[in-house]
């Protein structure tokens, strides 16, 4: 049973790289546009992991993560943020939110997948 | 009128000051953006930052037009409009610049995913030749396997050969001790010629004895004819015994003859194709070495396409990034236009608006502060494990 990952980012191309990157590996990846699009995917189906970018339109990162966070099935899922954002502050404002990681794009695709590997398997 | 020159002059040096900052991260937005984005953004920007100047009223001292003797002179109405028009298409352009490296990058990204995908596909199907495992059904061997099932084959059919070749030998050693027995036999049949010669002999110096002995003799000679006749029956058998025995010798050495070749022939056809074999054998281990030489030369080229890719997915979120830089530059258009709306000759007419546009300057100037890419560069961005 393969593990299934929820990519969330409103850039088509970097789903596209996400899902190409842990299709490849043998996950199974699932897409959404927005916070709110991942939230709902996130509510309708069970993931055991969630990688989500900062800067999108309706719902941002942080809120994506905190709302997840209040969800009992996703109050232990390893929650990644994958962002162009870098600085320290944005990164405290993560892990206040309850993210498990921060990885700054551009990213690499052999890096991402030694993490995916390592919080899931 | 104070007002309108320092909007102006602010304006002009926003402009002028974007496109230079559009220029200058230039190396961040790689080739595709270069060619589409930056001059096209970068132009418009240098063409709004002189067409301001070109509109800006004469020199001007704070003192004289706080003292009422300001000789500026107002924009006119078809300026503003023409200022607002290039700023909507400005954003209009910069949303197609966006699509149009937004399409391209996902195309590229499809084509290198389906490279690597394809590279690793070809890779397994090598693996899987090399190994055998390519079959119609599970009892599928591989080529190698099979060459060794059939060497193995050949050597017990060989080894059989070879002990009815000894056999064959051992048949020939006794089709010769026949034949010298058959001599032995010739032998005593010459002895028995003798012996009726000798006998054929004496039987005729009997019947002239008899006959000597006239009628007295005349018995005596009928035996002694009896014993000639005898002896020539006996001598005739003998003949037709020495006829037989020679050849039954001659088919006994024809026997030994072709046993030996059937023999030598077996040996020489085994021991031929058992060569063949191994040649064959020898051959396959040599390719066998070549495969897997040329499946780890492979494998290797397939790693190296692999990093390459990688290397490729990473470049090519250099749309993500420019997409948002290029956003951020949106922003600020949008914000100068907004600022212009709101000290436009329309809006000061109304009342409180320096106070509207102040609280807005301040809303724009936090919201604009915040640039959503700090990367200068391509490389890797940093992994923090909380």
């Amino acid at each position: 049973m393969p593990k299934k990952v929820l990519t969330v980012d409103d850039s088509a191309s970097i789903r596209q790289m996400v899902t190409f990157t842990l299709k490849s590996a043998g996950y199974e990846v699932v897409e959404a546009v927005d916070g709110n699009g991942g939230l709902a995917r996130a509510q309708a189906d069970s993931f055991d992991l969630i990688l989500t970018d900062q800067n999108m339109p309706g719902m941002d990162g942080l809120n994506l993560i905190r709302a997840l966070r209040k969800l009992p099935a996703y109050g232990t899922t390893p929650i990644l943020m994958l962002t162009t954002e870098s600085s320290d502050q944005m990164k405290s404002l993560g892990r206040a939110a309850g993210a498990t990681g921060w990885l700054v794009k551009p990213f690499d695709p052999q890096k991402l997948l030694d993490v995916v590997k390592r919080l899931v398997g | 009128m104070v007002f309108f020159y320092w909007q102006r002059r602010v304006m002009a040096c926003g402009l002028c000051l974007i496109s230079v900052l559009v220029l200058l991260s230039g190396p961040l937005w790689g080739a595709v953006a270069w060619s589409l984005a930056l001059p096209l953004v970068a132009s418009m920007l240098f063409v709004l930052h002189f067409v301001y100047l070109a509109k800006e009223p004469k020199v001007i001292d704070r003192e004289e037009a706080d003292a009422g003797n300001s000789q500026t002179a107002p924009v006119a109405p078809d300026c503003l409009d023409f200022i607002q028009e290039q700023i909507s298409q400005s954003k209009l352009e910069v949303s197609r610049v966006q699509t149009l490296i937004q399409d391209a990058v996902l195309t590229l990204v499809n084509s290198f995913s389906g490279l690597s995908q394809e590279a690793a596909a070809q890779l397994q199907l090598a693996e899987s030749l090399a190994k055998g495992e390519v079959g119609i059904d599970s009892h599928a061997m591989s080529f190698s396997t099979f060459v060794n099932e059939i060497a193995n084959a050949m050597g017990s059919f060989v080894e059989k050969t070879v002990e009815n070749s000894r056999l064959a030998m051992l048949l020939v050693e006794q089709m010769e001790s026949i034949g010298q027995e058959m001599q032995g036999v010739i032998l005593l049949l010459d002895e028995i010629h003798s012996i009726t010669n000798q006998t054929n002999m004496l039987a005729l110096n009997a019947s002239i004895e008899a006959a000597r002995a006239g009628e007295a003799g005349r018995g005596f000679a009928v035996v002694a004819e009896e014993v000639r006749h005898l002896s020539g029956r006996t001598s005739s058998f003998s003949d037709e015994i020495r006829n037989l025995i020679n050849r039954v010798n001659g088919s006994v050495e024809h026997a030994e003859g072709l046993i030996n070749q059937l023999a030598s022939q077996d040996m020489m056809f085994t021991l031929q194709a058992k060569q063949r074999l191994d040649d064959t054998s020898s051959r396959i281990r040599v390719m066998d070495d070549m495969m897997a030489e040329s499946i780890s030369r492979l494998r290797h080229g397939v790693g190296l396409l692999s990093d390459h890719v990688g290397d490729a997915v990473r470049s090519l979120q250099f749309q993500d990034m420019v997409s948002q830089l290029i956003a951020h530059v949106g922003k600020r258009l949008y914000g100068i236009e907004e600022m212009m709306e709101l000290t436009s000759n329309k809006q000061q007419q109304q009342g409180q608006w320096e106070v509207r546009a102040s609280a807005r300057l301040a809303e724009l100037q936090i919201s604009l502060s915040n640039n959503p890419v700090a990367q200068g560069q391509m490389q890797s961005g940093s992994i923090d494990l909380f």
